[in-house]
């Protein structure tokens, strides 16, 4: 398998994250809850594992980030409807441990392995340990860049952007800001997913002729960082009249930056994934959308294939899961789907 | 020989033996060398390759093992033993080791059998294989920062590939030996074959292709080696010689069969004690026979043919040799030729072989054909007597054209001897008659044709011109030599008198000048020049004016020496390529050639001009003449010949004669046409007043108030005799600018001048008017003829005549014409303005002509009752009349009503249709006996001036029922105004009408029938809206009787 696939940029959210909102409060204590569940699980794997019960284990780079956190429940929900136990390793984004949770459930000889790699390189290391055991792997969310796998799960980002940049034409053709151009601060363009979500973006942007006023690449995802960019953006761009940022946490700093400038009523902001408190910033106008990651449905999707695997059966090589593009409009509508599949917030 | 040749051994076969061998011998040491030391070369850089990935990855493992980068270091080895293409790089991962809880995790990369690289597993039995059987293997340990022992790196490398590779070499290296020694050993052979052994075999060949005589027939090829070289030359050399030699007897036996060929010449050779000859074959030839035919030929046969008249010439010159008398026996006789004529033979021969006792026995000698050479001598014979007696001059010139001989004739002729003239050159004769051209087309004609014929003047001894024909050719003669024969006539008498009757027949005695024969010649060939060169061409057709006086006045004599005169100045102001001719009396024509245009003619036509100006001396005498040109030019828009251009020369001086002579005048061919017909009719005018076809009518002039004829206007007809009386319209303005216009208008005068005399004779007093063109008056001596008629009329009255003259006309110059009115009325002769109005009147120049009268012009009058305009103007001219105290007449009255409107205004006199037509002069008594005016005229009063309006409102009133009658027939497309108070009359009517005569009786009615009339015009007018256009008729009369009622009404108001 020579298809190379690449990390999703959730890696670097936590460390740079500022001061956490309430929701966020709760995402890391719950996140605590689950690596105490974990350790507990993991104690008495072998036991279970001995009473010979189908087991899975799922390998994720980090489960203090929110997004693989919702991404596990989603694993340990389906996992649990079809009967299988899980045991998720979260290597804290370490290879050394990574490896060391890889080879644990080798002897432990799970039935499949749910692998969210720390980087795609790692992943053919864990591919090929997991292959010389006979132990089937489905990737979800990072790819690899070699090795053979089960299937792999994953975010249309290409789609997903071009329907956020949808709405954002309409916002701006609302209220006749066409001639304006829309500022984006980005995710690395090295990133596949990054390419595609710019790619798409820019697709529904040039359908309706708005200009684009310029991209900056974060490296170091701080808040320092996005406000600067988003204020570069403002003042360099006397029409710019929308900023697009490539992902959730840093929303902040590029409202404060627009606050700052004095166009917080000039300039719209729009951004990709989601964070709990988007439900109330969206229906009050303060973000115009975002295009939000189903990482609760990634899990569940993992689980499935691997499931149809060991059942036998072929699941698909490749599984791209629609991206909500969520705007004023439709938030309503699709709460519930933001609460389960986005927020893992279904059972709360 | 040849199978003693093909025993010895080949040297070729030997060579190629040994070559093949050395060379088999040397590659192959060649080859097995260059192998070890190849293999050799592989093995150490194996090695080196192994040395250098070891290092490589020694240094770049480290850390990636330490940071369990797996992945990162198997990429690294895959690199490596891509790059130094190892067999297989293996990496023993003790960190890995104890994460797996092995002893190490080996991973790296191995080449299969396809040699690809692949993931090597440890635990495949034929991974271990292939390892095991590796050709070398070298281990290093990787240390970790710490200096901690990490791992183990192991390369291994295989021979396979060298054993594949030095296995290539190997086959390389057979190929290309074996290659080399094929293309070695042929390159020998081909050598050794093309130096050595082909030269050989040609040297062979050549000396095997013989001719007859044994030696080789081509010589022997030479070769470039010394060794060979040697041995070839010497051998041509031989052949060379001895071939010399034979082709040197061989050349001259042939040099002298062609010599003998060559000449024609027939041989013998005769054995005189037997007799027997021998002939060649042209010996017989010349004869007409074959040696053949001859058989058996011996001395007789030469005697048989021999004439009998030289045979005896013969045998003397022969016995003369024999007895060595002479030398050389030589004799020409004539011999019978087989087809009977006699050929001329030079016989010669010599004997060559005498007896012991001095009798010849061999003698040879050759035949000569001489008859062409005797024929030749006899016709020089002949030519030289004809020669000598020709009564033609002859002159033999040679190439140069120095004079080889000449005959008696050409001394008698030119009078110079032969001995005169041999040797120098035919330029002695020449007369400078001819141009150097002449003598360069001469020649040409006889270089390229030999001959010319023509005529040339000469120059004799004595110095007198003559005249030959003459023929001159060229002759070249059997030896290429070149002569001209010329061979001449004196023709002097006959040019002479060709010249004399040339010059009669071309020539005026008189002035030497061209005729009008030869004028008309060179017109012609001028004019095809002028067509061809694309210029013009001046015609002048000139007569002398006065000459005749002249000529009367002092005799022929004088008259002629004066022509001669005048005619030498007139060709001495011409150009040399004009014509001068004289073609009459004293008319003269100039032909102007090569002209760029008209005007360049005209420096031309002036100088002759002057020419003919200048006062001319004879005896005591001084005469001045002065001439008329006629000038016109070719070629002309339409096609012309050479006699229509001297007509239009004759026609053009004509006019300069009438236009007062001493002038030139040009013809113009366009105005020429346009005025032909022009022209015509003048004649007939002219004609018709010589025939007194002109007559005058008259037309009363009256005061319409008292019935007072106040005179007459004198108006002229034609009576034509097939087309009636026809009206001046007609006729006048042809004449108009004419002269003619004045013999008329005088006639006219006169004409009316003596009807007065007429009419008082009767009892009448009646004055006239005539009208005078302006051209006439323009005239200098107007007044002049017009006293002169005065004179001729001496009963005439002032006041008796009146001269009418066009306001137009008068206006154009205004001075003059003031001038004229002051003398005519001196002259009692009256004077009025004509047609007054039509023209810019203006007060100013009113005042200025004292004219006693003003004619208002007939247009104004007979439209006044129906226009409103017209009578206002008309009321204008009375005001000014008036105002400047002059007589006014209004012209045009034609009915009852246009007289009263005239009293009403304050006009009384008038005249018209109205009061009388014009009528012959004796019709004028009767009818001024019976004609009294209108009643109504008598009693009509001037109107107040107070009381206009009501005129005025009156035409208004006609003018507006007109107007609705044309609306209703459909020729107006507007109708009049309907409502009352609208129109003018009713405008008039209901606002200063009704303040001025509002008391008056008539009033009432007035305003009744005038509603009535609008109330039944809109009436009639909704008939025709709807286009009940039958019913029309009757409403039209009734509104026209109201608005007579109202007329009549309306004159109620004005009347005292």
């Amino acid at each position: 398998m020579n298809t190379e696939f690449t990390d999703s940029g959730k890696l670097h959210a936590v460390a740079q994250k500022p001061a956490p909102a309430e929701p966020e409060t709760r995402s890391r204590a719950f996140s605590g809850l689950l690596t105490l569940i974990l350790l507990l699980i993991l104690a008495v794997v072998p036991a279970i594992t001995q009473a010979g019960e189908k087991r899975l284990a799922y390998l994720v780079s980090d489960q203090r980030i929110p997004f693989w956190e919702i991404m596990q429940r989603g694993v340990t929900e389906r996992a649990t409807q079809l009967g299988y136990q899980v045991t998720t390793y979260s290597a804290d984004n370490s290879a050394k441990r990574e490896l060391e949770h890889t080879a644990r459930a080798i002897q432990q000889a799970v039935e499949g392995i749910i692998l969210s790699p720390t980087n795609s390189s790692a992943s053919v290391t864990i591919l090929k340990l997991a292959a010389s055991a006979g132990i089937p792997v489905v990737i979800a969310d990072i790819g690899t860049e070699g090795g053979e796998y089960v299937s792999y799960i994953a975010s249309d980002n290409r789609k997903g952007s071009y329907q956020i940049g949808r709405i954002l034409v309409k916002a701006l053709q609302a209220r006749n800001w066409e001639q304006g151009s829309v500022g984006i601060i980005a995710i690395p363009q090295t990133r596949a997913n990054g390419r595609a979500r710019t790619a798409g973006f820019m697709q529904a942007l040039d359908e309706a002729g708005i200009r684009g006023a310029g991209i900056h690449q974060q490296v170091n995802f701080s808040y320092r960082e996005t406000y600067d960019f988003a204020h570069r953006l403002i003042q360099d761009n006397p029409d710019l009249r929308a900023l697009w940022l490539q992902g959730s946490d840093r929303y902040q700093a590029a409202l404060d930056a627009m606050t700052d400038s004095g166009r917080s009523n000039q300039v719209l902001l729009i951004c990709f994934d989601a964070e709990p408190e988007f439900l109330e910033l969206i229906p009050a106008g303060v973000l115009v959308g975002a295009a939000m990651q189903q990482p609760f449905l990634m899990g569940e999707a993992a689980v499935n294939a691997l499931h149809v695997h060991l059942q036998g059966g072929t699941p698909q090589q490749q599984m791209l899961l629609p991206i909500l593009a969520v705007s004023e409009e439709n938030i309503e509508a699709l709460k519930p789907q933001i609460l389960r599949n986005v927020l893992g917030m279904a059972e709360q | 020989m040849g199978a003693q040749v093909r025993q010895n051994r080949s040297l070729y076969g030997l060579l190629v033996t040994l070559i093949v061998s050395s060379v088999i011998l040397v590659l192959g040491a060649d080859a097995t060398f260059s192998y070890f030391m190849q293999r050799d070369r592989m093995l150490e850089d194996m090695r080196e390759d192994s040395e250098l990935s070891m290092a490589t990855l020694q240094q770049n493992l480290a850390g990636f093992m330490e940071s369990y980068a797996v992945n990162e270091y198997d990429q690294l080895v895959a690199t490596e033993i891509q790059l130094r293409n190892h067999y297989a790089i293996l990496v023993t991962d003790f960190n890995m080791g104890r994460l797996l809880s092995r002893k190490a995790y080996v991973s790296g990369k191995i080449r299969n059998l396809q040699g690809q690289i692949i993931d090597y597993q440890p635990d495949n039995p034929d991974h271990i294989s292939w390892l095991n059987n590796a050709f070398h293997s070298t281990s290093a340990q990787v240390l970790g920062s710490a200096g901690n022992h990490l791992g183990e790196i192991t390369i291994y490398t295989s021979d396979a590939e060298m054993k594949q590779a030095l296995r290539r070499l190997l086959i390389k290296t057979l190929f290309n030996n074996i290659l080399i020694l094929v293309l070695l050993v042929l390159l020998l052979l081909l050598t050794i074959r093309g130096l050595l052994v082909h030269p050989l075999r040609g040297v062979a060949r050549a000396l095997t292709q013989r001719d007859s005589d044994g030696l080789p027939t081509a010589p022997i090829p030479h070769i470039g080696y010394r060794e060979i070289a040697v041995l070839t030359d010497t051998m041509n050399t031989m052949i060379e010689m001895i071939t010399a030699s034979r082709q040197s007897l061989r050349e001259e036996r042939n040099r002298l069969a062609n010599i003998i060929q060559g000449t024609q010449v027939g041989t013998w050779e005769w054995d005189v004690p037997s007799g027997r000859v021998i002939f060649n074959e042209r010996w017989a030839e010349m004869l007409g026979y074959t040696l053949e035919e001859l058989h058996p030929i011996s001395i007789n046969t030469w005697k048989a043919l021999m004439h009998p008249n030289d045979l005896k010439r013969a045998e003397q010159q022969l016995q003369r040799h024999f007895s060595g008398e002479i030398s050389l026996y030589e004799c020409e006789m004539r011999m019978r030729h087989k087809d009977s004529h006699w050929v001329w033979i030079l016989a010669r021969g010599r004997v060559n072989r005498y007896a012991e006792d001095g009798a010849p026995v061999c003698m040879s000698g050759t035949h000569l054909d001489i008859s062409e050479r005797k024929n030749t001598e006899e016709r020089l014979r002949q030519s030289a007597s004809v020669f000598e007696h020709a009564k033609e001059g002859i002159m033999i010139t040679d190439e140069n054209g120095d004079i080889l001989d000449i005959n008696d004739a050409f001394t008698q002729i030119t009078g110079y001897h032969k001995e005169e003239v041999v040797g120098r050159n035919p330029r002695l004769l020449k007369s400078n008659r001819q141009s150097p051209a002449f003598y360069e087309t001469l020649w040409k004609h006889l270089r390229e044709r030999g001959q010319w014929i023509g005529e040339i003047w000469n120059r004799r001894k004595d110095g007198t011109l003559f005249a030959t024909i003459e023929t001159i050719s060229a002759v070249r003669s059997e030896l290429d030599a070149l002569t001209y024969v010329a061979l001449f006539s004196d023709i002097t008498a006959i040019k002479e008198y060709q010249s004399r009757l040339e010059r009669i027949a071309h020539y005026d005695t008189l002035t030497d000048l061209p005729n009008r024969v030869l004028l008309g010649d060179r017109l012609r060939q001028a004019m095809a020049q002028a067509v061809r060169h694309n210029n013009l061409l001046g015609i002048i057709y000139l007569d002398l004016d006065g000459f005749k006086t002249i000529n009367d006045t002092h005799g022929h004599d004088v008259g002629d020496k004066l022509l001669k005169l005048i005619s030498e100045r007139m060709h001495a102001s011409l150009r040399d390529c004009d014509t001068l001719a004289r073609i009459g009396g004293d008319e003269f024509v100039a032909v102007l050639t090569d002209l760029d245009n008209p005007q360049a003619g005209i420096p031309i036509i002036e100088r002759l001009h002057d020419a003919t100006l200048a006062p001319l001396h004879m005896e005591s005498l001084e005469l001045r003449v002065t001439a008329s040109f006629g000038v016109t030019f070719y070629p002309q828009r339409e096609s012309v010949d050479a006699d229509q251009l001297m007509r239009q020369a004759d026609q053009a001086m004509y006019v300069a004669k009438q236009s007062g002579k001493n002038r030139y005048h040009l013809f113009d061919s366009e105005q020429e046409q346009a005025l032909r017909g022009h022209f015509e009719e003048l004649g007939h005018i002219r004609e018709a007043l010589m025939w007194q076809q002109l007559v005058l009518h008259y037309q009363p002039k009256v005061d319409m108030r008292s019935g007072q004829v106040l005179g007459v206007e004198a108006l002229i007809r034609w009576d034509h005799p097939q087309r009636g009386l026809l009206l001046p319209g007609s006729f006048l303005p042809v004449i108009a600018n004419d002269e003619l216009m004045i013999e008329v208008g005088d006639w006219v005068i006169e004409t009316a001048a003596a009807q007065v005399e007429t009419w008082r004779k009767q009892g009448l007093s009646i004055p006239v008017s005539v009208n005078i063109d302006g051209y006439q008056f323009a005239q200098k001596d107007f007044i002049d003829k017009l006293k002169d008629c005065l004179q001729r009329h001496p009963t005439l009255q002032p006041g008796d005549l009146e001269l009418e003259v066009l306001e137009t006309s008068a206006l154009d110059d205004i001075t003059r014409i003031s001038e004229l009115i002051v003398v005519c009325e001196h002259l009692g002769i009256g004077f009025s303005l004509d047609d007054f109005g039509t023209g810019y009147s203006s007060l100013t120049y009113l005042k200025q002509l004292p004219a006693r009268t003003l004619k208002i012009d007939r247009s104004f009058v007979s439209d006044m009752l129906e226009d409103p305009e017209d009578l206002a103007i008309l009321e204008g001219v009375l005001g000014l009349a008036d105002a400047f105290q002059r007589q006014a007449i209004a012209e045009g009255v034609e009915t009852v009503a246009h007289g009263s409107m005239l009293l009403s205004l304050g006009c009384r006199m008038a005249q018209g249709y109205g009061i009388a037509k014009p009528m012959p002069a004796e019709a004028v008594p009767q009818w001024i006996d019976e004609w009294t005016p209108d009643p109504a005229w008598h009693a009509r009063p001037q109107v107040n001036r107070e009381d206009l309006p009501v005129l005025f409102s009156m035409v208004e009133l006609r003018h507006w029922v007109n107007h609705l009658e044309r609306h209703l027939m459909g020729n107006h497309d507007k109708h009049p105004a309907m409502d009352p108070h609208e129109c003018p009359f009713g405008d008039w009517l209901y606002n200063r009408g009704m303040d001025r005569y509002g008391g008056h009786p008539a009033m009432e009615r007035i305003v009744a029938l005038h509603s009535q009339t609008h109330k039944l015009a809109r009436e009639t007018l909704s008939m025709s809206d709807k286009g009940d256009q039958h019913d029309l008729h009757p409403g039209l009369q009734e509104i026209k009787a109201m608005r007579d009622e109202i007329l009549s009404l309306m004159e109620k108001l004005v009347t005292p």
